[in-house]
């Protein structure tokens, strides 16, 4: 109890230091746990390593339980394309790197698949986080992290029955096959006749969700794959919707109990890299990761993802996480990889860990889409007076820009993703890429000579210098708070507040709802959009 | 024990329980009873389960477990409430404790036992599962009930007996520590160490966890685990002061209930511990040496009669004295009707040093186990019992039949016809206002409880991911379900349990992509207020007659 409790401090420690950078815990935790470790503390062995392989094991049934593929939807090409790519640059630039660091082909292709695995907890938390899960980017992101997931692990089960020749990794591959036709018998058969047919009670429902787990991992097992192989399949038998959704609260709590345990436990047990071992491998490992971000924002912009959601989708798939050092930790126990190689993967696993969330900020990637070198693109040449300036065409942008374009009205737009600017170009919009919070751009879009000015942009900094450029036509302002209505009124600006339009849209239809209910609701005949 | 080795049992006694459980579930059987039988049948029956493979980490999970358990009791736990059946408790508590020991003495004296087989004998059968009979409270939702209240004030007397009870055999194994003198100290600084552990964890309620729990409530993950980090750290300092590790946790959640937020908590917490606690019950299942105990197949009868029904009979006498229901008085007794894992401990202790024979340590072991079964059935079908029994006047002679005023409905009351408005941004503040002046009964939900200050109506901090949430809120009974979350995969699944319990329900989409994924869900309205602001922005440039190209002059 007392390792328990000095675990469960060290990551809460960890978990501390995390949310007040308001950035995901993992690399924290492993910190702390790698602190522990060097403080010398009592902890029981046996209990540290039996906790990391319980955690492992969770971990990576609650990451196949979040693979929803009905999820990706339409993104599915675009997903696949992107997801093999990276697989392939990885490949093509991570054999030679592994080779030259290790000396033999096996431990080249360990490294292959741990950095290859993306870091799926890591970016389900940033894109929940940042209210991106249904975007189109959410979708394309999952899609790829779902089909490199499953093929490392298949990939990963035919490498280490190769000992066993040819004829084994034959044997592993088919019984990956199996697991893949048992997971679809459980998600389509099993899974909606236990959980929706039979109405179990919660723990009832929790004890269906573990044997899933037990039943694939043990059967994984006993196949010779790994039984992290199993779990992830076991996942993502019930990951897909509505399946997912009677499991969700279950599945929360093992992420949040076994992140914990997993990265503070797996701190507490494995030794920190020399500084050499990190300046001589770390620094090719990390060469090999950086060379596949060009390519990936190649063909997601192929795909047609605007540069921002292309900048924003790679920096979230190249990152390893949680399966990158769990396929190192398989290779480490079948002797298939060297201890310092372990412990650079890991090391590179955790640094990418803490950097992706910086690197996909919107602070970075606004930046970022700046400075993204696009090919001249001609702009239909248009009077730029008497028109209305639209600064950024998102949703509501697209409702005032087709309106207005009914009307007659010409518009100019300013946006500061160059592909929404091309896509605008290509319908024949007088759209513009520029900061529509640079006072210097919105002249050279003839704010001065504009009709009126119609700004979606977010930040309520950049509406207001655009309220101090004098003088200037009427300006509407989208805000999402009474708060900023204030101060956009107060810089003479008129405010459009979309809670408060919300609201009064809703309560509209309330009005027919309560009508049409009329208290009894057998009755009830509701409008419904 | 290799870890492979670890994960398979893990493995086969996860997959037996939950075997066993759906043919359990046929046969409304408690789910405590289909762990032990998966245990029974894992070890002794088909000799799957070794005792090697259920030490080590297996244990430890055993035990954290119970931890989790008496942690979520102490989270969940009303102390007003409590305070109410505080005088009972003691006295029934007191009472019980005394007759049933010596009776139990009296018993294992005439069935022949030696007198320090008797005196473990009594030890054994005085005590009542905590672990079993708060499950079962739980899974019947009976916790906050007066009967499940004053079965666990009982309880907590019966513990604090415990620590006499362990200080004074310690001193029968060496018996130069018998010295009275010396016992008195032992006892004096458990009690002390007990007192010291109450006011520590009362100062950190109030004084060191407030601030800094506040703050990680932003993120409830980082409460999650700074709760379960607090929580194992008292059940140390309860280790490092000889008490048990189920005081530890039990006065941790006490603590931690007293932030806030402790039912978000406690539902966050509840699958881990139900979880880890099967695995304590499957291996519990598995110790059971049913060959040791068939030559003492009449005594074991006897003592599973006597545990069965002397102590509840006893303790249903002792309440009705004190004044209790019929009801309440015969629903806490039946639920305290078994013995307590305690019982095994002293025994197991009294094994190794050699001051009883291995015949008891199966005896107790064998009658435990029955108890744990038989009583399980008995406290699920209480009601349906008490019924029979009152129906036949089997309780006249035996009660002093107080009327049922005190005792409480099982679960606590759920709002009806209310609307449910989950997530308290700037629309969801303002849907939920607008809908209480409206004269609406309103109950607004957000994970982070910062978010539900100055609101008029009645607010709830939970995360609706969890089904038991929804639960909470009455979303069955409610009106109409309003989400304003900027999180469309948790209002896909938000809908979706509405909709599967007929409740309308009316949902935020913030992006045109998300419309589109949540046009398949019928009876389903949809507020866009992008769409509404590029409608108003437009009316505007109407009403400004900026909307159309100057006409020629």
């Amino acid at each position: 109890m007392i390792t328990l409790a000095l675990l469960l401090g060290m990551a809460a420690a960890g978990m501390a230091v995390a949310t007040a950078l308001r950035t995901p815990g993992a690399p924290f935790i492993l910190a702390a746990g790698i602190l522990l470790a060097l403080s010398g503390a009592p902890l029981d062995a046996s209990l540290v390593e039996g906790g990391l392989a319980l955690s492992a094991t969770f971990l990576v049934f609650v990451l196949g339980a979040q693979m929803d593929p009905s999820h990706i939807g339409r993104e599915g090409r675009a997903a696949l394309r992107i997801g093999l790519v990276h697989l392939g640059a990885i490949l093509l630039v991570g054999l030679p790197v592994g080779f030259a660091l290790a000396g033999d082909l096996r431990t080249s292709a360990y490294f292959v698949l741990s950095l290859g695995a993306g870091s799926t907890l890591l970016v389900f938390d940033l894109l929940r986080r940042r209210e991106r899960f249904y975007e189109p980017i959410g979708r394309v992101v999952i899609g790829v992290l779902l089909i490199e997931n499953a093929l490392v692990l298949t990939a990963l089960s035919t490498l280490t029955a190769l000992d066993g020749g040819l004829g084994a990794a034959a044997l592993a591959l088919s019984a990956v096959l199996l697991l893949v036709l048992l997971a679809r018998v459980v998600t389509q058969f099993v899974g909606p006749f236990v959980l929706e047919r039979l109405e179990l009670d919660d723990e009832e429902r929790l004890l269906f969700v573990l044997a899933v787990l037990f039943a694939f991992s043990g059967l994984a097992h006993l196949m010779s794959l790994p039984a992290v192989v199993g779990a992830f399949f076991g996942g993502a038998a019930l990951a897909r919707f509505p399946l997912g959704a009677f499991v969700r609260g279950h599945v929360i709590s093992f992420e949040d109990f076994f992140i914990a345990t997993f990265y503070v436990t797996l701190g507490a047990s494995v030794p920190i890299p020399t500084v050499e071992e990190l300046a001589a491998e770390g620094a090719l490992v990390l060469a090999m990761l950086a060379l596949s971000p060009f390519l990936l924002l190649r063909v997601a912009r192929s795909e047609g993802l605007t540069v921002r959601a292309s900048l924003e989708a790679v920096s979230l798939i190249v990152p390893c996480g949680e399966l990158c050092i769990l396929i190192a930790m398989i290779g480490l126990s079948a002797g298939h990889l060297r201890e310092d190689s372990f412990r650079v993967i890991l090391t590179v696993a955790a640094a990418t860990m803490v950097i992706a969330p910086a690197l996909s900020s919107d602070f970075v990637l606004d930046r970022m889409t700046r400075w993204y070198p696009l090919g001249f693109r001609k702009t239909p040449r248009l009077p730029l007076t008497e028109h209305v300036l639209l600064l950024g065409c998102g949703d509501s942008g697209r409702v005032v820009l087709d309106a207005l374009m009914d009307r007659g009205q010409s518009v100019v737009v300013l946006d500061d993703d160059p592909g929404v600017v091309a896509g605008l170009n290509d319908e024949g919009v007088a759209a513009f890429r520029g900061d529509g919070g640079d006072p210097a751009q919105l002249m050279r879009v003839g704010m001065k000579d504009a009709r009126a000015v119609v700004s979606f942009m977010r930040r309520i900094g950049d509406n207001e210098r655009l309220l101090q450029i004098s003088p200037h036509p009427p300006v509407f302002v989208r805000v999402f708070s009474d708060a900023e209505a204030a101060r956009v009124e107060g810089a003479g600006g008129h405010a459009v507040v979309e809670s408060e339009l919300g609201k009064t849209a809703f309560m509209s239809w309330f009005a027919g709802f309560d009508r049409a209910r009329g208290g009894n609701r057998d009755d009830q005949h509701l409008p419904m959009v | 024990m290799s870890n492979t080795a670890f994960m398979s049992a893990l493995g086969l006694m996860i997959g037996a329980a939950a075997g066993v459980n759906l043919v359990a579930r046929a046969l409304r059987m408690p789910t405590i009873v289909a762990y032990l039988i998966a245990g029974l049948l894992l070890g002794p029956v088909l000799g799957l389960l070794e005792a090697e493979s259920r030490s080590g980490v297996l244990e430890t999970i055993g035990e954290m477990g119970i931890v989790l358990l008496m942690f979520l009791v102490g989270l969940e736990l009303n102390l007003d409430r409590l305070r109410e059946v505080g005088k009972v408790a003691v006295a029934a508590g007191i009472g019980q404790v005394i007759i049933t020991a010596s009776a139990a003495f009296g018993i294992s004296m005439l069935l022949a036992f030696p007198i320090q087989e008797a005196i473990f004998l009594s030890v054994a059968l005085t005590f009542s599962s905590t672990v079993v009979v708060v499950k079962l409270l739980d899974q019947k939702g009976e916790l906050h009930a007066r009967h499940g209240q004053i079965a666990l004030g009982i309880l907590l007397i019966q513990d604090l007996v415990v620590i006499v009870v362990l200080t004074l055999l310690a001193g029968l194994a060496s018996p130069e520590s018998m010295d009275p003198w010396m016992v008195a100290q032992n006892i004096g600084r458990a009690f002390l160490g007990m007192g010291g552990l109450l006011v520590l964890s009362m100062l950190a309620a109030r004084h060191v966890l407030p601030r800094p729990f506040r703050w990680a409530a932003r993120a409830p993950r980082t409460l999650l685990v700074w709760s379960l980090a607090f929580c194992f750290l008292m059940v140390s300092l309860a280790h490092a002061l000889s008490l048990s590790p189920e005081a530890g946790a039990f006065l941790a959640g006490v603590s931690v209930a007293q932030l806030g937020a402790s039912r978000e908590l406690g539902r966050r917490i509840h699958p881990l511990m139900s979880f880890f606690v099967a695995v304590f019950f499957v291996s519990l299942g598995a110790q059971i040496d049913i060959q040791a105990a068939a030559g003492y197949g009449p005594a074991a009868l006897i003592f599973l009669g006597f545990a069965l029904l002397a102590k509840p009979i006893l303790i249903m006498w002792l309440l009705s004295r004190l004044g209790e229901s019929d009801r309440v008085a015969f629903l806490s007794a039946l639920s305290l009707g078994q013995l307590s894992e305690f019982s095994l401990i002293v025994i197991g202790a009294a094994v190794s040093t050699q001051m009883v024979g291995h015949h008891v340590l199966a005896l107790v072991g064998a009658v435990s186990v029955s108890a744990f079964i038989i009583s399980a059935f008995l406290a699920v079908h209480s009601d349906r019992l008490y019924s029979g029994f009152e129906r036949l006047g089997l309780l006249r002679q035996l009660l002093r039949h107080h009327p049922d005023a005190l005792s409480t409905p099982k679960k606590p009351k759920h709002p009806r016809g209310h609307i449910i408005v989950v997530g308290m941004n700037d629309l969801g503040r303002k849907l939920a206002l607008e809908l209480h002046e409206r004269g609406e009964s309103v109950l607004a939900i957000d994970s982070n409880p910062a978010r539900l200050t100055a609101l008029p109506c009645p607010t709830m901090a939970a995360d609706i991911e969890y089904e038991a949430s929804l639960e909470e809120a009455g979303l069955a009974h409610a009106k109409l379900a309003v989400s304003a979350l900027r999180m469309a995969s948790t209002n896909a699944l938000f809908a979706v349990r509405s909709q599967s319990l007929g409740v309308p329900v009316a949902l935020h989409v913030f992006d045109h992509s998300v419309a589109e994924s949540l046009k398949d869900l019928e009876s389903c309205y949809l507020v866009q207020p992008k769409l509404e602001a590029g409608q108003q922005i437009m009316s505007l440039l109407d009403g400004l007659g900026l909307s159309r190209p100057l006409e020629p002059a």
